[in-house]
């Protein structure tokens, strides 16, 4: 991880109130799908604390990095109002990714099921990537809200991708879950990797559990430092050790790792 | 020009360290930051046993501040002394050691397993937590436990012993006043600033733990009015902290008495934040002359 100062190479809308932000990674090494950065939104002090935000695509060739994300606050809002060629001061990659934590006996399974809600889209759709680069034929679904809050204009046509809204307005009418329970032809021998609500979240976790699919999520929590010092962004984790930091021990989990609330 | 700070036998390279909590045990932040050029590392609070931690969320971002319960989660002094120790021992900068417990003895057992530690330069007694044994009564808001307590610990250490303030209090001098009778070698301040923040869509406190502990530039003015009252209570040197985000706001606190600042929550907005102070402080001294640290003070 290293802090560095880039440009801003892209910022354009892609949902309503979702955006994505491209700029110049100008360190060495490689962010993988599951890691994020912090941004320093500003020189004020409110908002204060850098904003962490998962890495969504990553082009080698041209050394640039995204990140997908949603106007939901302060700095998110400012984030948005952004221009290209403006200074952003960023903090990465941080946390552990897919690939770090993903077991070899689940990365050679057949069947690839990512799972994104909302704002957990960018990361999956990095990891789609990542799986279809490693010639896996991953499965991605998406559940929204509705028809407006799908980002249409990033989603690569050569992943096999499924669509589900809440109110049928694009796609499969159900949540995810409904939509993987719906599909018995998805066997066990699957992996389910999700990133999105806690509810979406833990769904996905019972689904894969009932079904003898092993399930990864990624997760997202308040954080202060980002670096696995300040113990403020933890999560609880059945057995021994109680709590996780989520972004060091995290942000990716084995989804039987998690104690659900 | 000499940057160097004096607490007790400790004499530390610049007046610039990291406050606990927010730095960990040093190394999660060696990547970010060159540690040696810090003035001193102020550890995570340690316990005896491991604890781990409040429920979550515990942390919640409010105006140019922010509010934890963190729950003083850390791995106990014997896990401290496997996990953490080895790398603290490669560092040549002053490692302070935060103790924090619920009784006198769990202080006592902090500082008999670690006090024969080379690379442990000092402790810091974080005396914010509540004394089961007094009724959930704060140590540091009652001047004879703060007395006592700091007693007791100095009769096991020749190593600086630093006391943590709690801005919780009527007259935080009062309690400076006990610690320097106990024994103290310096006192830092301030603690967090008790706050809250409630959801009122859910009509419940954001943090489970409901009142929580504020930081960040919100309460440097508390911290700043803190050293300035403490530097004039005590002759024992002061460390000022709370809400330092530049170089100028360090040096609010040493004109007001301080002679040492550790950085916190700006450590979060930028890892490389006491370096740009320490530089700050130097930069400073060029300009008006001081040859000192000491220099700061008597302007006020």
């Amino acid at each position: 991880m290293k802090q560095f100062i880039s440009q801003i190479s892209d910022l354009q809308s892609v949902a309503e109130g979702y955006y994505r932000l491209d700029f110049q990674w100008l360190i060495d090494t490689v962010p993988r799908a599951g890691q994020f950065l912090t941004i320093k939104i500003g020189n004020s002090t409110s908002p204060l604390l850098r904003r962490p935000f998962a890495i969504s695509s990553f082009d080698a060739s041209t050394s640039t990095a995204s990140i997908i994300f949603q106007k939901r606050g302060k700095g998110t809002e400012l984030l948005s109002v952004m221009k290209p060629g403006d200074d952003i001061d960023i903090l990465g990659p941080l946390g552990n990714s897919f690939s770090r934590i993903v077991s070899e006996e689940d990365e050679s399974k057949e069947n690839h099921i990512v799972v994104a809600g909302g704002i957990g889209t960018g990361p999956m759709l990095y990891l789609a990537d990542e799986l279809k680069n490693n010639g896996k034929n991953p499965l991605l679904i998406i559940g929204c809200r509705t028809r407006d809050l799908v980002p249409y204009s990033v989603l690569d046509n050569s992943i096999n991708t499924v669509i589900c809204t809440d109110d049928g307005s694009a796609g499969f009418k159900g949540t995810v879950v409904d939509y993987m329970r719906s599909n018995p032809g998805l066997d066990s021998n699957s992996v389910i990797y999700s990133c999105g609500p806690e509810p979406m979240l833990k769904g996905c976790q019972l689904f894969a559990d009932e079904t003898g699919k092993s399930s990864y999520v990624s997760l997202e929590q308040m954080m202060a430092c980002g670096v696995g010092a300040c113990m403020g962004c933890t999560c609880e984790t059945r057995g021994e050790k109680q709590y996780a930091r989520v972004c060091k021990d995290g942000p990716v989990f084995a989804g039987g790792e998690i104690k659900w609330t | 020009m000499d940057l160097t700070v004096k607490i007790g036998s400790l004499t530390m390279s610049n007046p610039v360290g990291t406050a606990s909590g927010t730095f960990g045990f040093g190394e999660e932040y060696g990547e970010l930051i060159d540690l040696s050029q810090l003035g001193a590392i102020y550890t995570k609070a340690l316990t005896p046993e491991p604890r781990p931690g409040n429920a979550v969320p515990r942390l919640v971002e409010t105006p140019s501040g922010i509010l934890n319960s963190i729950g003083l989660a850390n791995p106990g002094v014997d896990r401290f002394m496997s996990e953490k120790v080895p790398f603290l021992e490669t560092l040549k900068t002053s490692v302070i050691l935060n103790v924090s417990g619920s009784t006198e003895d769990d202080y006592r057992k902090v500082l008999e397993k670690t006090d024969s530690l080379s690379c442990i330069d000092g402790y810091e007694i974080n005396i914010s937590c509540p004394n089961v044994k007094h009724g959930g009564l704060a140590f540091g808001t009652d001047p004879r436990q703060v007395e006592t307590l700091t007693a007791s610990l100095r009769k096991m250490t020749d190593k600086p012993l630093i006391l943590k303030l709690t801005p919780n209090v009527t007259d935080i001098s009062v309690i400076a006043k006990a610690a320097e009778a106990g024994g103290a070698d310096a006192v830092s301040c301030i603690n967090t600033v008790r706050g809250m923040v409630i959801d009122t869509r859910k009509r419940k406190s954001v943090i489970p733990a409901g009142i929580a502990g504020l930081s960040g530039p919100a309460v440097r003015p508390v911290g700043v009015a803190a050293t300035y009252t403490v530097s004039r209570a005590v002759s024992i040197p002061v460390i000022g902290l709370g809400g330092i985000m530049c170089a100028d706001d360090a040096i609010q606190y040493l004109l007001a008495g301080a002679s040492a600042v550790q950085v916190g929550t700006g450590l979060f907005v930028d890892p490389q934040l006491p370096l740009k102070v320490s530089g700050g402080i130097s930069a400073y001294m060029n300009e008006n002359g001081f040859e000192k640290i000491i220099d700061f003070h008597g302007f006020l």
